[in-house]
């Protein structure tokens, strides 16, 4: 079950997702502009930001926000993708002060750019490491289509910032979405 | 000879960014990676004015050891062991979660007599784990005797878990769909007498430790944390209960078979290092209540769902929180439907948590500090994962 807040997000889409199975209630797909915002919105519903994890896919990182109630079965998790080469996500430690070091984790892992954080630099790694080691092999990336299972993920904001896995999609909308 | 020239003394990145201020008499201090009170090998950067911290960074990645990547390189099985490596501490709890998560994400049933087992295990973990921490915390209030009698009890938890899982401290006894091996016929009469031995010594403990007013005085209106606060840092766990939250991953989102049991979860309002301190004392006895009561009604059967041999989770994810003796452990699991997992993900509490202490340490006097640290429970692989 959705929860109410989320008709506030102003999200691309949303979908429940079943608890038992996937550990969470509701999947958002937002976007770089719509974060920040929807988070603030998360903030002053009363929810705590749980982690923010970055993962590496065919169409960019894609990074998640988990976030729940303080008690209760309710994770809701907030989802955006950006591209390989302008891995740009505006921070939102200015609303979760804890945000500050998942953020960097995100930022020594991945390389991805959270602007406007107060001290982005290595939190984890050593200050002279180069590279980032999460990010995989272009040839080891798999498509988000091949991630998610059919029957509860609906991911729609996807298809815009690379047309090129436009094909693969294809199963996705076979979920029906309820939302447009 | 040449002149000292102070500003060729070079630091890295994290001292970089604590300049000498305005004035003169601010001091900066680099506390560990060798600081005993450090538990490990944290570093504090500290901007001191006298005895006061105007300014507390912590400093981690001394024992980072990229535990996400190792998992996108090793099979679902394979990478099992490295959860007892992660937290050494509560290692049940870490095995707990990322066994769910994958049984989450392929569906898999995990028989009740195995159910029982983890939740006894993990318990005795946590007391284990607790008691360390008891003990060292006042350790690094400056009281020895504690640690002594703490580790003459943690020493009959860690000779149950060995007889029952073959290892004294980094455990890896769960696998996907159950346990490793079955309890000795003595498990259940061990645990029993172990929760009765534990009981009586508690009033000792309060006696000897709790009401001392020297522990009152370094303990009480010392790292005050608020609900708000500690939820806007997502400290979860002893610390947020502590604050006077009564929130626990068993109660609130019941995992295996926690909604079978009746406990209590103890909660203070003080939000103090005090409150924490009561918290986990208190705690102690709720995990006595759980593993009675896990024993007592352990059911026979098979300990182990049949999986087959190489773990393949069909492609998908999920998570799967559990509460570890810090807090909320959540593990991500993300497959691709290949033997090895896509991206693995660990939510480590005491990550959280720590970082509420440049907040809990600012105006406070650098002893005090050293109390905050303690009552926040770090365990630093854990952090630095």
């Amino acid at each position: 079950m959705i929860p109410e807040c989320v008709a506030k997000l102003g999200a691309a889409c949303s979908a429940p997702l079943d608890h038992a199975a996937t550990g969470c209630v509701a999947s958002v797909t937002l976007t770089p502009e719509t974060i920040h915002d929807a988070v603030a919105v998360m903030d002053k519903e009363g929810y705590l930001l749980e982690d923010v994890m970055a993962s590496d896919l065919e169409e960019g990182f894609e990074v998640a926000y988990h976030l729940s109630l303080l008690d209760g079965a309710n994770r809701v998790v907030l989802r955006l993708t950006v591209p390989h080469d302008a891995p740009r996500v505006p921070t939102v430690s200015d609303i979760y002060p804890g945000a500050d070091w998942h953020e960097r984790e995100c930022f020594d892992f991945y390389g991805i750019d959270f602007a406007g954080h107060p001290n982005l630099y290595n939190l984890l790694l050593p200050e002279d490491f180069e590279g980032h080691p999460l990010i995989k092999d272009a040839k080891a990336r798999k498509s988000l289509a091949d991630l998610v299972p059919l029957t509860y993920l609906v991911d729609c904001g996807l298809a815009e910032p690379e047309p090129e896995p436009k094909a693969k999609p294809k199963p996705v909308a076979k979920a029906a979405p309820k939302d447009e | 000879m040449q002149a000292f020239d102070p500003t060729a003394l070079r630091g890295d990145l994290a001292s970089a960014r604590f300049e000498p201020g305005p004035t003169d008499d601010k001091l900066i201090l680099s506390m560990g990676p060798q600081h005993p009170s450090t538990h490990g090998v944290l570093r504090i950067m500290l901007e001191l004015d006298g005895e006061y911290i105007l300014r507390a960074e912590p400093v981690l990645g001394y024992i980072h050891r990229m535990h996400e990547w190792m998992a996108e390189q090793k099979t679902y099985m394979q990478f099992m062991p490295n959860m007892g490596r992660v937290d050494y501490l509560h290692a049940m709890a870490w095995n707990w979660a990322y066994a769910g998560a994958v049984e989450r994400l392929m569906g898999v049933e995990v028989p009740k007599r195995a159910e029982y087992i983890r939740v006894a295990v993990t318990e005795l973990n946590r007391i284990s784990s607790h008691l360390l921490w008891w003990g060292a915390y006042l350790l690094d209030l400056g009281a020895f005797t504690p640690i002594m009698y703490a580790f003459d009890d943690r020493e009959i938890i860690l000779d149950i878990l060995q007889a029952v899982t073959g290892s004294r401290l980094t455990y890896s006894y769960f696998t996907i769909g159950g346990v490793y091996g079955d309890v000795p016929a003595d498990f259940a009469s061990r645990c029993l007498a172990f929760t009765r031995h534990l009981r009586s010594r508690l009033p000792m403990y309060r006696d000897l430790v709790t009401d001392n007013v020297i522990l009152r005085g370094r303990c009480e209106d010392i790292g005050v944390m608020d609900v708000e606060l500690a939820r806007r840092y997502g400290a979860t766990g002893p610390c947020i209960r502590g604050s006077g939250a009564p929130v626990d991953t068993r109660r609130a989102e019941p995992y295996g078979v926690y909604n079978r049991f009746d406990f209590r979860i103890p909660a203070y309002t003080e939000g103090d290092a005090m409150a924490r301190y009561m918290v986990r004392m208190d705690e102690l006895v709720t995990s006595c209540d759980i593993i009675d009561q896990a024993v007592q009604g352990l059911p026979e059967g098979p300990i182990q769902a049949k999986v087959g041999k190489t773990v393949k989770p069909p492609k998908g994810e999920a998570c799967y929180a559990v509460e570890g003796a810090r807090g909320k452990i959540i593990i991500h699991v993300r497959s691709d439907g290949g033997p090895k997992p896509y991206r693995v993900k660990l939510r480590a509490p005491g990550f959280s948590n720590l970082s509420v202490f440049c907040d809990l340490a600012r105006g406070t006097l650098l002893a005090d500090a050293v109390s905050i640290l303690g009552s926040l429970d770090l365990v630093i692989p854990e952090i630095d994962r």
